[in-house]
């Protein structure tokens, strides 16, 4: 009796040893090439560069985040057909000779990287002719045409945007604010902005020209601010004046939040929409807001609406985006960090998985892989990292992505069950400094479909 | 101030002995032995002509950077550490020098050589015009003063010179070439930019050997004085803008020829106040302290922290458990610097070149460098 009560114990003791297990595998969803060889004991790393600790520091340390925790989980998994993922990561505080600096360290390293990843438009601009003279391949979640086409706007160079152009986004925005003509009557566009390659990237002649003929008229005298600035009332009122009822900003973080605020402390939240470039629709803009309410108790930024070109985090229902959420939870990642470049970090990962299976499975093995090779394999990349966008870059004639769409930001309603329509109903939560935080619901408003190509000389550029 | 000093027991006997930067052979040696040695640097890189890996090629670019931004620092040491003055617009006048260089070059077809000396002159003249306001305010006025210079100039270069400059777009430059030699790599820039900056780094040695660099120094250390001994304040105010915008020229010009680029982002206002901080830090007033300056604020922040915060990445999260990882990483970097320059400036406040000049007036009156 007692050898069977032993038995039973210590197949029960079995079964939840076994049942409380991690799942080693991948999920199914994720579909990466056959690996044809073995790279058991091999290091791929992720090299990086960028403004850590500066003004881009709000989407930029999610991003790590986001490599380490998917670095992790894949490599848990097999990594990279047996070799293990690791990261390599400098900080430049957006000084670009910090910039130059990491960029002569990195590709003097030896060997030298087969593929770096950037993210600040200013890097792409300042670098692009090296890193073509040194054959080493970027991937970079920024869109300015002189970074990625040169400074005619039609040299594609190898810096391969994760995301849509910044012009392009623009257009796009220009063309829906023009198709909803009822919401938006006589719509004029102030472009607000930072300085700069990434804050002056969508104030081109392509997008003014291509935002006219959508019947939106953008003034031609931009604003433009520094990152530091804390009063921009002037730059917001010198547009309001010209005739602005809608402003559009191609800044991050600080940047849409600051004109939200302003436009809510002009009183002016019923004249101007506030809209933007993709970083504008972000968790961290959000947050950012939760003390600067507008008169119904909601932060200032509710109701920005600009680019949303991937899968958002409350888009639970697609599988990618279900994953990321269960392990930001199980690595207790704070909202802070649960934004759009924690979602990029993940992405990129995976994309790194399937450019270096291919690649290897083409070349034969990881020593034959120089940046050379893993271009000939992003040219010809057709792929959808954990499904939150597609990359394709149709054969190596394009430098961004050309799928895109429009969205919202609100926020959360009490119960969860839908947006909030004032701050007596939203969903707040207590952050370490005291303040209350309201949680950031990406709505989007269309579906993805292909942005106007705005590039000088491209298919829509007037 | 720089101490041009004899060794003890060592006397001179010509007018000749008495005015050289060197006073004695072993210095004249030294000197020209460090040039030399200073040009074979790129020749042991793994891209220079024998392929030998005795000298990481990573240093070539740190070199020149380390010199191109030792130029214009020198520029504000001519201007604050001599004259007295202070300028917040420095960055401004490199942007000048770079886009005047890079415009001769594609719009007019100025060979390099040409456009290095004309950028030089020209971004001169800009000084010498937001020099102008030094004849009515002193101090923290001037400095507001040269500010505008800051705001203005980029500006200038972004709107109403967009069809030469590119407005905020970067601006392709051409690499120098001689004689069909073309000067695109790191290794072939070396000797354009290291001649130049020794070059320059001489003659602002010189400068202040000079009647106009005396006049600087007594504008500097009492303008009312020196106007009551004849010297016509207001003209060495404004020659010693044009000098320090001339420097800032120089060095904006090598920097787009050595990018093969230019934009506005690298001459923000930013840049003014770190150009700045770097004379500080090497100690204005002194013609070494450029060198000193730069080669400290670069070879910290761009070699010594990326360096140390991967060890300290792996050990901190151990030991501060209640710290985010990716937080202590994104704060290590202006952490260690902030604190490296704290810790700097309490231990020498009157800068890196004042240390060497103590150092080096020590060993020179060896044996009677005893004090009590």
């Amino acid at each position: 009796m007692k050898k069977v009560f032993l038995l039973a114990l210590i197949l029960l003791l079995g079964v939840v040893g076994v049942t409380a297990q991690e799942d080693m595998t991948l999920p199914e969803f994720i579909q990466h090439s056959e690996c044809e060889v073995d790279l058991t004991g091999e290091t791929i790393s992720v090299y990086h560069f960028g403004d850590i600790s500066g003004s881009y520091a709000f989407i930029t340390q999610p991003l790590l985040a986001g490599f380490a925790d998917a670095s992790a989980y894949f490599n848990a998994r097999g990594g990279i057909c047996g070799a293990t993922i690791t990261q390599d990561n400098r900080d430049t505080g957006g000084d670009s000779a910090q910039s130059q600096a990491h960029y002569d360290y990195y590709s003097t390293l030896d060997p030298k990287p087969d593929l770096i990843v950037l993210y600040a438009s200013g890097d792409a601009e300042l670098l692009r002719d090296q890193v073509e003279e040194d054959e080493i391949p970027v991937f970079i979640s920024a869109g300015s045409v002189a970074g990625l086409y040169g400074e005619d706007g039609a040299t594609p160079g190898w810096i391969y945007a994760t995301n849509p152009l910044y012009a392009d986004q623009f257009g796009m925005f220009c063309r829906y604010i023009g198709a909803n003509a009822d919401t938006y009557p006589a719509p004029v566009v102030g472009y607000i902005s930072w300085p700069g390659a990434f804050g002056e990237s969508a104030f081109t002649p392509e997008t003014l020209g291509y935002c006219a003929e959508q019947g939106v008229t953008v003034l031609e005298t931009p604003e433009y601010f520094s990152p530091a600035s804390s009063d921009i009332s002037n730059n917001v009122l010198n547009l309001v004046d010209a005739g602005a009822n809608i402003l559009y900003t191609n800044s991050l973080a600080s940047g849409p939040f600051l004109v939200g605020k302003t436009i809510v402390d002009l009183g002016l939240e019923e004249d101007v929409q506030l809209a933007g470039v993709n970083w504008a629709l972000d968790t961290s803009v959000g947050l950012l807001s939760r003390n600067a309410l507008g008169a119904d108790g909601l932060p200032a930024v509710n109701g920005i609406i600009g680019s949303l070109p991937f899968y958002w985090w409350s888009e639970r229902a697609q599988p990618g985006i279900a994953l990321i959420n269960e392990q930001a939870a199980a690595n207790e990642r704070a909202i802070s960090v649960q934004n759009i470049s924690y979602l990029l970090g993940w992405s990129l990962v995976d994309t790194y998985i399937e450019l270096y299976t291919q690649t290897v499975n083409r070349v034969g093995s990881l020593a034959d892989v120089d940046g050379a090779a893993i271009k000939e394999t992003i040219d010809s990349f057709v792929y959808s990292p954990l499904g939150l966008y597609d990359i394709d870059y149709l054969g190596g004639e394009i430098r961004a992505l050309p799928n895109n769409r429009m969205a919202t930001m609100l926020f959360a309603n009490a119960d969860m069950t839908g947006v909030a329509t004032s701050g007596d109903d939203a969903l707040t939560v207590p952050f370490p400094d005291g303040t209350t935080g309201f949680i950031p619901v990406l709505v989007p408003l269309t579906d993805f479909e292909a942005a106007p190509d705005l590039r000088p000389g491209g298919a829509d550029a007037p | 101030m720089s101490a041009n000093i004899r060794p003890s027991g060592v006397f001179d006997v010509r007018y000749e002995d008495d005015i050289a930067i060197n006073r004695t052979r072993t210095d004249k040696w030294i000197a020209n032995g460090l040039f030399g040695l200073l040009l074979l640097v790129p020749l042991l890189t793994i891209e220079g002509p024998f392929g030998i890996n005795l000298i990481p090629q990573l240093f070539i670019g740190t070199i020149i950077r380390i010199a191109i931004f030792a130029i214009a620092v020198q520029g504000l040491n001519v201007l604050v550490g001599y004259t007295g003055q202070i300028s917040l617009g420095h960055a401004a006048f490199m942007a000048v020098g770079a886009y005047a260089g890079a415009v001769a070059a594609r719009q007019f077809g100025f060979s390099f050589w040409l456009a290095l000396p004309f950028s030089a002159v020209f971004t001169g003249i800009i000084g010498l015009i937001f020099g102008l306001p030094s004849l009515r305010v002193k101090g923290f006025y001037l400095a507001m003063a040269t500010l505008a210079a800051q705001f203005i100039i980029p500006w200038v270069l972004r709107y109403p010179l967009e069809p030469l400059t590119n407005g905020s777009r970067p601006l392709d430059v051409p690499p120098p070439e001689l004689l069909g030699i073309s000067f695109a790599s790191d290794n072939a820039m070396y000797y354009i930019v290291i001649p130049v900056a020794v070059l320059m780094m001489l003659a602002a040695r010189n400068i202040f050997r000079t009647r106009v660099g005396r006049a600087f120094i007594s504008v500097r250390d009492n303008d009312l004085a020196a106007e009551l001994l004849g010297i016509n304040v207001f003209n060495y105010k404004l020659q010693a803008f044009f000098l320090s915008a001339l420097y800032a020229g120089v060095a904006g010009c090598l920097f787009a020829f050595h990018t093969n680029s230019v934009t506005l982002d690298n001459f923000l206002l930013d840049r003014s106040i770190e150009l700045l901080a770097m004379l500080v830090i090497g100690g204005a007033g002194f013609p070494l302290a450029p060198l000193f300056g730069v080669s400290f604020v670069f070879l910290l922040n761009q070699n010594i922290i990326p360096a140390i915060i991967p060890p300290l990445n792996l050990v901190l999260p151990s030991l501060l458990p209640f710290i985010n990882p990716v937080n202590v990483f994104a704060a290590l970097n202006p952490f260690l610097f902030g604190l490296a320059l704290v810790v700097f400036l309490i231990i020498a406040p009157r800068g890196i070149a004042h240390r060497w000049e103590v150092f080096k007036v020590s060993w020179k009156l060896r044996p009677f460098n005893q004090t009590r």
